[in-house]
């Protein structure tokens, strides 16, 4: 396994495992199919909302999570897709029955409201497979149970499918083992087999594919030096930070706007949005010259994963038709390369990574002062902030909540006086509340979590110090200090946009409410309408969603995104996410990285080599856990994803040190 | 490149072009009355009816060819003229009649929808000179979607005569002639040139000269090229030059092929199939740059115009793909990525005649494979233009003009032998007299010029000097075995490809063969079939006896209109909508590339052109003159020639494009520390 046998172990095991989704998913699926493996055909999941609405003849009781039907003729509608389509099989999960069946009408509806067809069917408790005619295109299905007043009824899920369902977790994990322990042998045999040509045929060694890194890393450089040699080569160490700030700065900000207005969905406006983005990140690189290039170590497999990240993105050019999707791959590796190539050649990578903290609180501060001004915190309804949704305000709370945390690492190391403290403080606690605010609770554990990581380093930091009380009490005053500053903040973003007028809000924006059934109902009691457009949160329903992306996982990805409950949704997965636009494969690199970037981190963090590691670590940890959870992967559009991806750069740094020094290069 | 007096009029030259270019856009804006920098000449939908429409016998409405006037020989004559659906405002008809044979002629124009029903009809009085129809006011009864018109007829009153010089549908009222474009142009144009003259001449030589250096780039592409090379020729350290050259010209044939295919399977229209093998080709070319790479062989210059152009072409293109997608997509990043480096190589190598050829000898192969192709599977039907391995006789004709370099070049190179072994030239004879016999089946006019234009420029280069005995000899060898070749190949070898495939049955047809669809006139499959002018001769005469343009170019100067039209900034998507509505090539390369990549890539390009030429004629000349260097010239030639009247531009589809470009490679490199040609 070589010098990084956990490494390649983790890969070959990860390799196994994606290669016996895939053939299970056929399995499933009953056919060889590289643009779906489970050829699942059309899949319609009914929304969990409409399973809990009531009508006259279905009245939903909330505490014992069912219907009591109220007449002879209870009628309820499912709404399944738009426009009409034909399906085959209906999967109803009916939870609890008073009686042993009940014998219920389908009603087919088409999307005039006419009525197409009908059958008769009777449900029962348990799964209910029940055969449609698929010739007879439908919108929406009528339930109607026939002389059963009084009686309950409780429906958890009701599915739409043009081809039966043949997957249930048990079977899945059974067919997994037997794969999994099948692949795994095939790829050791495949490896001894490699290494074996590679013994007898090449005793020196196969270069790879390392020609076309060092020819990617000799042309940044000439022409890196052609440019950076007149732009950063003509500034004053001084003036190239400020620049570098300012257009961090710049990039931060643009980036954010281009995600509230929308431009990263649409082909024409994301190009020219990327466009700017590229231009910033390749201008900073550029600035950041100091002396001539010369090409970093690039053979670690931090830099190589992060490359292969990029690479299998533009790579799926070739085998889909997308029109965004590929652009922010080649966008990466074009910027994205430059980028990390000249901050690993900087005297003091610190600098870089210094400024781009520097230009997120400046941007921070412009961001609150937008939201105090402009974005007003409705009653009941999660706050967005600057974002068009309370989830990426989460993100956005939590990496500067760990900015904020660095700087008062930092604070407390270096002796700066009080000034610092209330600035760390202040800020952090201003991220906390933004994230309260947003009311996105795995951002409040992911925060949690971080905070719980940073006390035993904070310990460390205060044992070590000399002057612990007087530390603790400027601690302590500028959270003091800090108080009547989210009083402020609390109060601005409730009051201030509504009497300046100047509320603002965005034509893509996602209002989501805590309130969910019951309480809903009473709230819009109380305030009628006060609700319309407001949605209830997607955590019940991940599953569904989760499914309906994994359903249509392939080879090579998908353009656009995958609906479902009629319309478009989110993964909230970062991991399905990427699985989903560029192919199941690209999770080898993908994890890989972020395998990396965590155990790069935390061993900068042990071996104490400087306070930023916190920083990177906590950053890494985030994004991690975001993905788990959120819509991670907003490419070019957030601050967290820009941090994170370009982090690689500092990694980089310390990876190729490491390395160098195992070959003896330094 | 020194800045120096001596380029000032390159310089100069770039600024007029600029200026042209600039003018006729600002102009055409100004007139119209609009900044449209989608479409300069924004003056609403035009349709114009091709002459082929009016030239067609109707109801006692026919055309004499000789006074070129229509006459109705009754008491009423009709024609009906299809046009494409889907746009409804059509507000008005330009008629414009020469020689009308009464002071006015009474005439009802009737506007039909798709079935054919009149929806509503006009009447007017005609008379010489321009008639303008206002449709507006006589279909304003009718809601919108009721206007929309699919065809009309013009039902004119007899016994008269007329011509017509102009029968165009009109959204807009025409509100300017070619009067004022020329006032207009000729106001801006010298605006333009009194700010030219005012930058040479009044701003200071530091500053201009301050503002861009563009040699620190084409050196850094260079440098960036030369890595590239260096880190991959590891791969083929230990290849014998043998078997370098042997896989070389494999790799060639392999990209002849895929361009081939590409086009002939339709997949140049499928985006990822596109891909694919547009990759596929830049892999081929960058193994021929690697395999051909010998560092530090030979310091190059690239400092010439020529490479200038050629870097900016390919920029301009990048970004007009970037802001306006492409259904050609990445011409210019595999031109800068794939191309580049086999240029580079190229120069460096100890003898670049060899990878010349070895591409001399893929084109031999694949015309060899193609032969096979054509007596085994496409048959020649006599009366049907032959469309040989393509599914159009001009593409065919265009790729045995392309084809027909390599053996003349072989020619050139072994005239001069002293012992010339018959087998070589037999066959090459062979294939020279093949090739002629093919293309006058295929009735290209284009090509056949292409092709006698090559035959000059060879027969050219073969006088200049005194010759040896040898050549003499050679030479009557080569006569008396072209006499026996053309006697084969144009009697048995004509009936063997007439009868070959129907005996065997292996017959295959195309999708899209021309002589299938025969819709589209600019192929004109069948007129050949008619009549006592058949052939390619009697074609040429025809033409030339009708003295008109448009019968000249096979209505051609309609599309071309259409494209200078729709010309505008960035260019467009693919194909423009010209001929009776349907999408077609331009039938010109250099309003091809306009019309893809916007007005302003006409600078480089023209200057591309103008100096793959002279450099062509100055290599054949120079010290560094080899046997096989003529083929530079050639190509450019043929590639020039035929880009006037068909679609040179189009990348990735055509042989003869591939070959311009890998003969760029061998002009665009000048030797270190000599003076840079301008």
């Amino acid at each position: 396994m070589g010098k990084r046998g956990k490494l390649h172990i983790f890969l070959f095991i990860l390799a196994g495992a994606l290669i016996s989704v895939m053939t299970v998913f056929m399995e499933l699926g009953g056919s060889v199919n590289f643009q779906e493996f489970m050829s699942a055909g059309r899949v319609y999941d009914v929304e969990p909302e409409q399973l809990t609405k009531s009508t006259e003849g279905w009245l939903y009781d909330w505490q014992e999570g069912g219907y009591f039907l109220q007449s002879n003729r209870a009628f309820m509608r499912y709404y399944l897709s738009s426009p009409d389509r034909g399906f085959n099989y209906l999967y109803v999960m009916v939870e609890e029955l008073s009686q042993e069946s009940v014998k219920v009408v389908v009603r087919y509806y088409n999307g005039y409201n006419l009525r197409v067809f009908k059958e008769p069917i009777t449900l029962k408790q348990g799964m209910n497979i029940i055969e449609l005619d698929g010739r007879v295109p439908v919108q929406s299905l009528v339930f109607v149970v026939h002389d059963a007043k009084g009686e309950f009824i409780s429906i958890s899920s009701i599915q739409a499918r043009t081809t039966p369902s043949r997957f249930t977790l048990p079977h899945f994990l059974s067919l997994f083992g037997v794969t999994l322990a099948g692949a795994l042998a095939v790829l050791l045999v495949i490896t001894l087999l490699y290494r074996f040509i590679c013994v007898i045929y090449f005793p020196e060694g196969i270069g790879g594919f390392y020609w076309l890194l060092d020819s990617m890393q000799d042309s940044v450089r000439i022409f890196g030096d052609l440019l950076g040699r007149r732009m950063g080569g003509k500034l004053h160490p001084r003036q190239r930070r400020s620049v570098r700030r300012f257009l961090f700065c710049l990039l931060l900000a643009w980036m954010m706007v281009g995600n509230v207005a929308g431009w990263l969905g649409s082909a024409q406006s994301c190009r020219y949005h990327l466009l700017a983005c590229v231009a910033l990140l390749l201008a900073i690189s550029f600035v950041s010259w100091e002396r001539p290039l010369q090409n970093p170590y690039w053979r670690g497999a931090l830099m190589k994963s992060w490359l292969f990240i990029w690479l299998g993105i533009v790579l799926c050019d070739f085998f889909v038709v997308r029109k965004v999707e590929s652009l922010t791959g080649y966008a990466m590796l074009i910027a994205g390369s430059v980028f990390i190539y000249f901050w690993q050649n900087m005297k003091e990578p610190g600098q870089m990574f210094g400024d781009l903290l520097k230009a997120l609180e400046i941007t921070f501060l412009l961001g609150l002062a937008y939201c105090v001004l402009f974005r007003a915190k409705l009653p009941a309804v999660d706050y967005n902030g600057m974002f068009a949704n309370a989830e990426e305000l989460a993100m956005y709370a939590v990496l500067m909540a760990i900015v904020f945390l660095t700087e008062l690492d930092g604070a407390i190391k270096g002796k700066k006086g009080f000034a610092p403290y209330v600035k760390c403080i202040s800020g952090g606690a201003a991220a906390l509340f933004l994230l309260w605010r947003s009311g996105h609770k795995a951002g409040m554990v992911i925060f949690a979590l971080l905070g719980a990581l940073y006390i035993p380093i904070l310990a460390a930091r205060l044992r070590r110090t000399a002057r612990k009380w007087r530390l603790s009490l400027q601690i302590a005053a500028a959270a003091a200090f800090a108080l009547p500053c989210i009083c402020a903040l609390f109060l601005g973003i409730k009051h201030v946009p509504q009497m300046l007028g100047m509320d603002i809000s965005y034509e893509n924006e996602l209002l989501v409410t805590e309130l969910e059934g019951e309480q809903r109902e009473q709230y819009l009691l109380q305030f009628p309408q006060s609700l319309d457009g407001v949605r209830t949160k997607e955590a019940g329903k991940l599953t569904i969603i989760w499914r309906a992306y994994a359903r249509r996982l392939n080879l090579f990805g998908h353009s656009g995104g995958q609906e479902a409950f009629r319309r478009k949704v989110s993964p909230y997965n970062g991991y399905l996410g990427m699985a989903y636009q560029h192919g199941i494969f690209i999770l080898l690199p993908y994890l890989a990285f972020q395998v990396l970037a965590l155990a790069v981190s935390i061993k900068c963090v042990i071996q104490k080599r400087g306070s930023k590691n916190v920083c990177l670590l906590f950053w890494a940890i985030a994004f991690t856990c975001f993905c788990f959870c959120a819509n991670v992967e907003i490419s070019w559009g957030h601050p967290l994803w820009l941090c994170y991806y370009l982090s690689a750069g500092y990694f980089g740094c310390v990876e190729a040190k490491k390395d160098l020094g195992k070959e003896g290069l330094l | 490149m020194a800045v120096t007096g001596r380029n000032l009029g390159l310089k100069f030259m770039v600024g007029l072009l600029v200026g042209v270019i600039f003018s006729g856009m600002a102009s055409l804006m100004i007139l119209s009355g609009s900044i449209n920098l989608q479409k300069f000449y924004d003056v609403g939908n035009i349709f114009d009816v091709s002459s082929a429409e009016y030239e067609k016998a109707a109801d006692h409405w026919n055309y004499n060819y000789s006074t070129k006037v229509i006459e109705i020989d009754a008491d009423t004559g009709s024609c009906f003229f299809t046009m494409p659906g889907g746009f409804q405002d059509w507000n008005y008809l330009y008629l414009d009649l020469v020689n009308v044979s009464k002071p006015a002629v009474r005439c009802q124009a009737a506007f039909c929808d798709r079935s054919g029903n009149v929806i509503y009809a006009l009447d007017c009085s005609l008379q010489e000179g321009s008639n303008v129809l206002n449709l507006q006011q006589a279909s304003k009864d009718l809601p919108p979607q009721e206007r929309r018109i699919n065809g009309f007829s013009l039902k004119v009153e007899g016994p008269s005569s007329f011509g017509i010089s102009r029968l165009q549908l009109r959204e807009r009222q025409q509100t300017f002639g070619p009067k004022e474009i020329v006032t207009k142009f000729a106001a801006v144009f010298a605006c333009w040139v009194m700010i030219l003259l005012f930058v040479v001449f009044k701003v200071p030589k530091a500053w201009r000269h301050k503002a861009v250096r563009r040699h620190s780039w084409l050196g850094s592409l260079q440098e960036a090229y030369r890595c590239l090379l260096c880190n991959a020729a590891g791969l083929f350290e230990e290849f014998s030059l043998r078997k370098i050259s042997f896989l070389r010209r494999l790799l060639f044939l392999a990209s002849l092929l895929i361009m081939y295919i590409m086009y002939v399977s339709g997949w140049r229209w499928q985006v990822l199939l596109q891909r694919r093998m547009v990759f596929l080709l830049g892999v081929c070319l960058l193994l021929v740059a690697f395999l051909s790479w010998e560092p530090q062989k030979r310091a190059v210059n690239w400092k010439n115009p020529l490479m200038y152009a050629w870097v900016a072409l390919w920029v301009m293109c990048i970004i007009s793909e970037f802001v306006v997608g492409k259904d050609v997509q990445h011409v210019g990043v595999f031109m800068l990525v794939c191309m580049g480096p086999l240029y580079l190589a190229w120069a460096n190598m100890e003898k670049p005649d060899r990878l010349l050829n070895d591409f001399l000898v893929a084109m031999r192969w694949c015309y060899w494979l193609s032969c096979f192709f054509c007596l085994f599977f496409r048959a020649y039907t006599p009366g049907i233009r032959y469309m040989g391995i393509y599914q159009n006789p001009n593409s065919f004709a265009g790729y045995l003009a392309t084809v027909n370099i390599a053996f003349l070049i072989w020619l050139d190179a072994n005239l001069n032998k002293e012992k010339l072994k018959a087998w070589p030239l037999c066959k090459n004879v062979l294939a020279l007299a093949s090739i002629c016999g093919l293309l006058a089946l295929t009735e290209s006019i284009t090509s056949v010029v292409v092709y006698v234009m090559e035959c000059v420029v060879f027969i050219w280069k073969q006088f200049p000097n005194e010759k040896p005995r040898r050549y003499r000899e050679n030479l009557r060898a080569f006569l008396l075995m072209s006499v026996l070749a053309v006697a084969f190949t144009w009697v048995p070898g004509r009936l063997c490809l007439e009868h070959v495939p129907q005996i065997l049955k292996t017959n295959v047809t195309f999708e899209g063969d021309a002589y299938l669809t025969r819709e589209d006139p600019l192929s004109l499959p069948v007129q050949a079939a008619g009549g006592e002018q058949a052939g390619v001769g009697g074609r040429i005469l025809s033409k030339i006896r009708t003295g008109d343009w448009d019968s000249l170019f096979s209505s051609r100067t309609d599309v071309w209109k259409a494209y200078f039209r729709e010309l505008n900034l960035f260019g467009h998507r693919g194909y423009l909508k010209s001929l009776n509505g349907k999408k077609a090539h331009a039938h010109n390369a250099l309003l091809q590339m306009m019309g893809y990549y916007g007005v302003f890539v006409a600078v480089p390009y023209l200057f591309l052109l103008y100096y793959s030429l002279k450099y062509g004629i100055t290599v054949i000349f120079g010290q560094r003159c080899s046997g096989i260097s003529l083929f530079f010239l050639m190509a450019a030639v043929n590639y020039i020639v035929l880009g006037l009247t068909e679609d040179m531009a189009t990348p990735f589809f055509y042989i003869g494009w591939l070959t311009f470009f890998i003969s760029l490679g061998g002009l665009t490199n000048q030797p270190a520390g000599t003076n840079v040609r301008r």
